[in-house]
């Protein structure tokens, strides 16, 4: 599909915003623990890490992808009162599995329009205490209620359709699929904050229950529960909380069609490539400048695909890079350090949140010495909602 | 020039396939096709369609999948087919997928749609 306007003008930027401070909670299963107080302990955290004063934080940008799933609808409110933020202005975001990087986006527009000086972003989800055919609906009914919901089909299953498609045009195997699987729940054992911490071999991803074919479990991110928070500064603000702040160099977002049936080729998702054109246009950087990335693996194939979308492997020859290895630690350009959405866990609102902490944490050379990337100066992270309806790419630098 | 809203467009698609045709939309200003059809052109902004029959309801299977974890309310038909056709023009269309005599077809196989009555009573036949 052709686009309106290919090229959006970066923000009128009247600052530079800089990240001062992270935290976010273990990733899992939190029996019993409501969205607030997740939302909180990661809030503190980074409220901490950046030595921030209540008093200086101008916004309060939330991100929770579903009321239902932890039935706290309109969570905002409740979060507000559980980190002590009550009077402060206050929004949520919500963009599918992209929640955490709208909200990001939302507080990054209020600082570097000048409309607020220091602001906290909390992205957080509760996804198990619905079981798991609740879960699968009510994440179901965010894809069109009228064409595509109402045949049944699922998550997994758009996903599903774009691997067979991928597969067929380019002959990428469920081996393939199985190796991204693989090498992130090898980067999630060295992951504190990880859902799963075990060795998942090829054997196992092809062994394990079909979900919908060729799509199998292994292939698929969990459901979780956790909560991820950052607090984002103008660069003058910055200065008086640290003395190495990280940069956000570049949020590109987009977005795309409602129905997947309607998208060229099955096989891409131009909403990624878009994103990360608007984000290399507004950085003056490209994908060869970049030290590492956290892309959105919320099934194996999505991160064979960004990597022909983000332009670090060609159209159809994803399979390939990570095949030479290029995606481990330690390659040419690592992916998903942390474990990825697959293995590290996928609440919704809080990962494109979490995606942030990680580019921080690898940044200052505070993560896990075992998967800390040597000398990283450049990060990028790619965060999607539905399948690529709602996309963001952000560059973050030392 | 006639103007559709999105209500006026689904209408007009259910009353085509409760003929039993397939409609699909072309922008008027740039050409541009849609199955479902839509009411304003993603491309050019237009809001001028024509609907038009797509005849010829066989198409090849672009992409398909089984779903083996439904959602709750479909949970006693586990095991579902679901497929992406592609018909002429480059239009495609999601559905359900029924196999003949459970023989599993693959990516690249002809299927047809079937229009019993309006939706949700249409699905893609294999061969
Ligand atoms: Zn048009």
């Amino acid at each position: 599909m052709v686009l309106l306007n290919p090229i959006t003008r970066g923000p009128e930027v009247k600052s530079r915003v800089a990240v001062v401070g992270v935290g976010q909670t273990k990733f899992g299963v939190h029996k019993g623990q409501a969205l607030s107080e997740l939302a909180a302990e990661a809030s503190f955290s980074a409220m901490a890490d950046a030595r921030v004063d209540h008093s200086d934080i101008g916004f309060v940008s939330v991100g929770v992808a579903s009321g239902s799933l932890s039935g706290q609808l309109s969570p905002a409110a409740s979060i507000l009162d559980a980190i002590g933020l009550v009077g402060v202005p206050c929004q949520r975001s919500e963009a599918a599995c992209a929640t955490g990087s709208a909200a990001i986006y939302a507080a990054y527009s209020h600082i570097s329009s000048g409309l607020a000086d220091t602001a906290i972003v909390i992205g957080a989800e509760i996804m198990t205490q619905v079981g798991t055919s609740s879960a699968t609906d009510y994440l179901a009914q965010m894809t069109d209620s009228r064409w595509e919901y109402s045949l049944g089909i699922t998550f997994p299953g758009m996903f599903a359709l774009m691997a067979s498609a991928h597969m067929k045009e380019f002959g990428t195997t469920e081996e393939d699929l199985a190796l991204v699987s693989c090498k992130n729940h090898r980067n999630a054992l060295k992951n504190e904050d990880a859902q799963f911490h075990k060795t998942v071999s090829v054997e196992d991803v092809l062994g394990s229950p079909p979900v919908a074919p060729p799509l199998k479990l292994l292939d698929c991110s969990p459901l979780s529960d956790g909560a991820a928070a950052v607090i984002l500064a103008s660069e003058e603000k910055a200065r008086t909380y640290t003395d190495t702040p990280v940069w956000v160099r570049a949020i590109g977002a987009a977005s795309s069609g409602n129905l997947l049936s309607e998208r060229k080729h099955l096989s891409s998702i131009p909403s990624i490539r878009l994103a990360a054109m608007r984000a290399f246009q507004q950085s003056g950087l490209s994908s060869r400048d970049m030290d590492f990335a956290e892309v959105h693996d919320c099934f194996t194939i999505a991160e064979i695909i960004a990597y022909e979308e983000l332009g670090f492997a060609e159209r159809g020859k994803g399979a390939k890079l990570l095949r030479d290895g290029a995606t481990e630690i330690g390659g040419d350009i690592p992916v998903n350090a942390s474990g990825g959405l697959k293995a590290k866990g996928h609440p919704l609102g809080a990962t494109g949140v979490g995606m942030v902490v990680e580019l921080t944490r690898q940044l200052r050379s505070e993560v896990e010495k075992s998967r800390q990337i040597k000398d990283a100066k450049v990060g990028l992270a790619q965060n999607m909602g539905l399948t690529g309806q709602y996309s963001y790419v952000s560059i973050y630098s030392r | 020039m006639k103007l559709y809203g999105a209500h006026d467009v689904i209408r007009a698609f259910s009353a085509e396939l409760r003929k039993g045709r397939l409609a699909y939309a072309e922008c008027n200003t740039c050409s541009q096709k849609y199955l479902p059809p839509r009411a304003i052109c993603a491309i050019c902004g237009s809001t001028s369609f024509g609907i038009r029959e797509l005849e010829n309801r066989t198409g090849v299977i672009v992409a398909k999948t089984s779903v083996y974890y439904p959602p709750a309310r479909f949970s006693k038909e586990s095991g579902y087919v679901i497929a992406v056709v592609e018909f002429e023009k480059g239009l495609k269309f999601m559905a359900r997928l029924r196999e003949n005599n459970g023989k599993a077809c693959k990516v690249g196989d002809r299927a047809r749609l079937v229009i019993v009555s309006e939706l949700p009573d249409v699905y893609l036949e294999a061969g």
